[in-house]
Order: C-alpha cells, then sequence, then structure tokens
C-alpha cells in the first residue's frame, strides 16, 4: 500500500538464476545459449593460432604441437559437439522465424526451408574442405 | 529511428549473419583445423609452409575474417544475454560495456591476424 491507500506491486519479478533447470525444454535452450562459450573458446584459440602463424614458423610449430595432445583433442570433441548443436538448433529456428519464402506464387513450406539449409551447409561444408583446406 | 534504436538493430543483424556463417561453415572449420588435421584423418595439411601460402590469398583471408569476426559477433552477443538471463541483468550497463571492450579487441585481433 501506498501513502494514499492504493495497491502498489513492483514493477517487474526478477527471475531466478535457475529457471533454466526447470524443465527439460529450458536446459535444451539455455544449453544451447551455452554453446557461445565453447565456440567463442575456439575462435579465441584460432586468432591466437593465426597470430603464431604470423609470428613465424618456430611460434606456430609450437602451437600445432599443442593441438594434437589428447586433452586438446577432448575439448576440440567438445567444441565440435556444441557447433553442431548450434547449427541443428539455429537452422530449424531460422526456417521458423524468417517471413515465407515465395517462388513465383509457391510458398515453400517450414520443412523444404529447413531442408534447404541443411543442404547448405553441407555444401559450404564440402567448399571450406576443399577451397580453403584442400590440396 | 533514433541512434540507440539503430545500433541496436545493427547488433542484432550481424548477430544473425554471423550465426548463420557459424553454422554453416564452422563445425568443418573445427574439423578440419582441429581433428582432422592434428591426427591425420585425411589429407589435410596444417604444416606452416600450406598455411602461409593459403593466406597468401586474398580471399582465404577474408574468409578468416568474416567467420572468425562473424562468430565473434554472434557469440558476445549471445554471452551478453545468457549473463543477463543468470541474474546479472541488474548490473546491465556494466555487462554490456564488459561485453562490447571483449568484442571490439576480439575483432580488431582478428582483422590483424588476417592483415
Amino acid at each position: 500500500m501506498n501513502v494514499l491507500g492504493e495497491r502498489t506491486r513492483p514493477k517487474y519479478y526478477e527471475a531466478s538464476s535457475f529457471w533454466w533447470i526447470r524443465k527439460p525444454k529450458y536446459i535444451a535452450v539455455f544449453l544451447r545459449e551455452l554453446s557461445a562459450f565453447f565456440i567463442i573458446s575456439y575462435a579465441i584459440l584460432y586468432v591466437y593460432a593465426l597470430l603464431e602463424l604470423k609470428n613465424g614458423e618456430q611460434f606456430y610449430s609450437g602451437f600445432l604441437q599443442l593441438t594434437s595432445s589428447t586433452p586438446f583433442l577432448v575439448f576440440s570433441s567438445l567444441v565440435l559437439v556444441f557447433a553442431v548443436y548450434h547449427t541443428v538448433t539455429w537452422l530449424v529456428l531460422s526456417a521458423s522465424i524468417l517471413p515465407p519464402f515465395r517462388l513465383g506464387s509457391l510458398t515453400l513450406s517450414r520443412k523444404t526451408v529447413t531442408l534447404s539449409f541443411i543442404l547448405i551447409w553441407i555444401a559450404s561444408s564440402y567448399l571450406v574442405f576443399i577451397l580453403v583446406f584442400g590440396g | 529511428m533514433n541512434r540507440g534504436a539503430l545500433l541496436e538493430a545493427l547488433d542484432w543483424a550481424l548477430f544473425t549473419g554471423g550465426g548463420f556463417l557459424a553454422a554453416f561453415l564452422l563445425p568443418a572449420h573445427i574439423i578440419a583445423t582441429n581433428i582432422a588435421g592434428p591426427i591425420g584423418l585425411s589429407e589435410i595439411s596444417l604444416s606452416y609452409d600450406i598455411m602461409i601460402l593459403r593466406l597468401a590469398n586474398p580471399l582465404t583471408r577474408l574468409y578468416f575474417f568474416l567467420v572468425l569476426g562473424g562468430t565473434i559477433w554472434f557469440c558476445i552477443n549471445r554471452i551478453r544475454h545468457v549473463l543477463y538471463d543468470i541474474g546479472l541483468s541488474r548490473h546491465k550497463s556494466k555487462v554490456t560495456l564488459m561485453t562490447s571492450l571483449a568484442l571490439a579487441i576480439l575483432l580488431m585481433a582478428s582483422l590483424y591476424v588476417v592483415i
């Protein structure tokens, strides 16, 4: 109650820091958000790798040696799992969020758009292997 | 549109672009650089000479910058919202400042390594 006798209530209720453990669906969403920490750690590491490359062969060789160690491979596998999780959730969600795709009078269904995104993912992955790291 | 709204729209546009770049390119990039290359699963060579040769191509440098820069922008935006979600929303301005600072440093570093 305020001085005028009116009922007052807070402007908003602050959510608990653990709101995401209430339902499995929330955990999935939180894991998706959490994937950013793993993905950025890879990005930072790769910036470091390119920096070592710039510094010279001696520095870069040391880095390459580190990447073939078992703990590093475990870390890389974990990053890969989160990166694939990001890809799948991002593409499925994008197909739902983006405005409908139209080809003339034909409107593509959500399923077709998701499938197209997955095909683009496969094609672009192939291009990364061939054009960037191939030969 | 005011300046704040314009910057927010730009932030979300780059988040979306970075999210798509990371989704389409990053898993293959991780496999090539951190898994298949180091353990010799494929013929991908990450040796110094070959990497220098690859980076001599401006298109490859542009690719590295777009993948790294886009991924970093996307991740920082997401991390900022995770921090709000786990109860740091009462320190919103500090979280925004710190994440923006991290973003600026990482983007400059990504640019530096490819030029």
